[in-house]
Formats: structure tokens, sequence, C-alpha cells
């Protein structure tokens, strides 16, 4: 695990929440876990393949990810934020790796990643995570905590 | 009124993309869920413009824009992806994209490609 992967996922972060949530980010911590085993109850998780290898897990309280998507669809009915509950968070860490994934990639090179696999507490022991060095970002906001937890490593 | 067809798996995008289209007199004429989809729905209903997402399950886009200029060369195809590094870009034109739009967009960007593309 290279340090160099984390800036952009840090840089995607900020501006997507802020961009699409209008929710200020802070980074309160970045520490080496095990595995991208995520910490909270709903985890958000990408394979990444091309150039770089991997997986990246998004997680959040489900209090947190509520009030995230409320404020992805301020002008929307609570039943209509439950409707699109799901697809808006794998909406939004997409995009975050996707902002991350144009910083990686430079001119030369190709990242592509799966589509976003939405995991609820009562899934998170069906899904396989990677057991392999992982570096965990954790960032606060108004709403509550946002971890990401990265296991990339390059092919070349 | 031109129409449009919206490829993504994400439910969430192709409900800000309707909002935007309609706001701007377009007409939605349908919504595929992966490439596959895509594909079909392209030869049943005959959009004037597809918004194609890259990162879709069974086929991604890109293959999907492959199979659609095939079926018709004239196909009007706007990739519309999170994914906008400058390779992937490249390569979405050269297999016929007439655009590459990176999400989060702004609706006016969304909007000038359509009307740019039905030019």
């Amino acid at each position: 695990m290279e340090v160099e992967f984390i800036n952009p996922f840090i840089i995607g972060a900020l501006e997507i929440f802020e961009k699409v949530a209008s929710i200020e980010l802070k980074k309160t911590d970045v520490k080496m876990l095990k595995g991208t085993r995520p910490s909270n109850e709903i985890g958000i998780a990408f394979g990444v393949f091309g150039y770089i290898i991997g997986q990246v897990v998004y997680s959040f309280k489900t209090h947190t990810a509520e009030r995230v998507v409320s404020s992805m669809m301020p002008n929307s009915s609570v039943e209509k934020q439950k409707e699109y509950f799901e697809s808006a968070l794998g909406a939004l860490a997409n995009m975050i790796t996707g902002r991350a994934t144009i910083l990686l990639a430079g001119k030369e090179q190709v990242i592509r990643i799966t589509p976003p696999l939405i995991i609820m507490q009562s899934t998170t022991d069906t899904f396989q995570y990677i057991n392999s060095p992982t570096i965990s970002i954790i960032f606060t906001s108004r709403f509550g905590s946002l971890e990401i937890n990265i296991a990339l490593r390059q092919t070349k | 009124m031109a129409t449009i067809l919206l490829a993504d798996d994400l439910a969430f995008i192709k409900m800000i993309q309707k909002e935007v289209l309609d706001k701007a007199g377009f007409t939605v004429i349908g919504d595929a869920v992966d490439g596959v989809d895509a594909v079909e729905k392209y030869k049943r209903l005959k959009p004037d413009v597809v918004l194609m997402d890259i990162t879709m399950p069974k086929m991604d886009g890109l293959n999907s824009i492959k199979v659609i200029k095939q079926l018709d060369p004239n196909a009007r195809i706007i990739v519309c992806s999170a994914l906008g590094q400058q390779q992937l870009i490249i390569e979405a034109i050269r297999l016929g994209a007439r655009d590459f739009v990176v999400k989060p967009f702004e609706p006016d960007r969304l909007i000038k490609a359509i009307q740019k593309a039905l030019k």
C-alpha cells in the first residue's frame, strides 16, 4: 500500500461532499489496518482494477448516512429519500472514487472500478473484504463521521 | 422535442438527470440499468440521444457504445461518468461518443452537450 494513493481520496471526498451534499468534511485521522472491513454499519465497496488494483470501502453509521442522503436531496420527501437511499450513497462514493482515479491515473494510465456494492449490517458477513495492508482515513462532519478504507497496489 | 435514453446503474443519477432534462424540455423516453439493457432499449425506443455511464454491471458503457454504433452508426451517445480519466475520454470519443460529461455535472454542461449532439 503506497502513501501516494491517500491524497486523491482525501481531495475527492472533500470536493464531492461539498459539491453534491453541501457538507464540509474535516480529515481527523489516518491509520493503518490489516484489512478493509469497515467499522460502521453501512459500507459502500468498490473493486479497483487496471493500473492500480484492490478495494476501497466507504462507511457511515446509519444515522449519518440518512442525514447525508437528506442533504443530497433537500427538496425531496422522506419517502423519496428512503427510496433512493442506497443508490444515492452509491453515487456519492462513486463520484469520490472517480475523482480519485482521475488524479491517480494521470495522462497515460487507466483505472477502472466495479459498480458500487452497498453492504448493510445484515449482509456484511457475506462480503469478501480484502485482508491486506489498508489505510483508513477518518473524516468528521456536522452529521457524523465517514471512514474510507483503502487497500490498493500498483500492478507494474 | 428530442428523446433521451438514460443508461446508468444508479437510480439516483437517473433521477437527477431526468429532473434536469425535464426542466430543459427534453423527453426521457426510457432508462437502462446496464450496458446490455441500454442496447436493447436503444433498439426498441430509437432515442435521439443516449446518456451512457461507463461503470455498469453485465456490460460496461464503452462496450455498449461499441454495440450500439454497430447497429446504428449515426447513434448520438454522450458519456456521463465519474471516471473522467484522459485515456477513457479518448477511448469513448474513438468509439463514437459525441461528448464526455464528468459527474458530478452542472446542469448547463449536460444540456449543452445534448444540444450540440443534436445539431
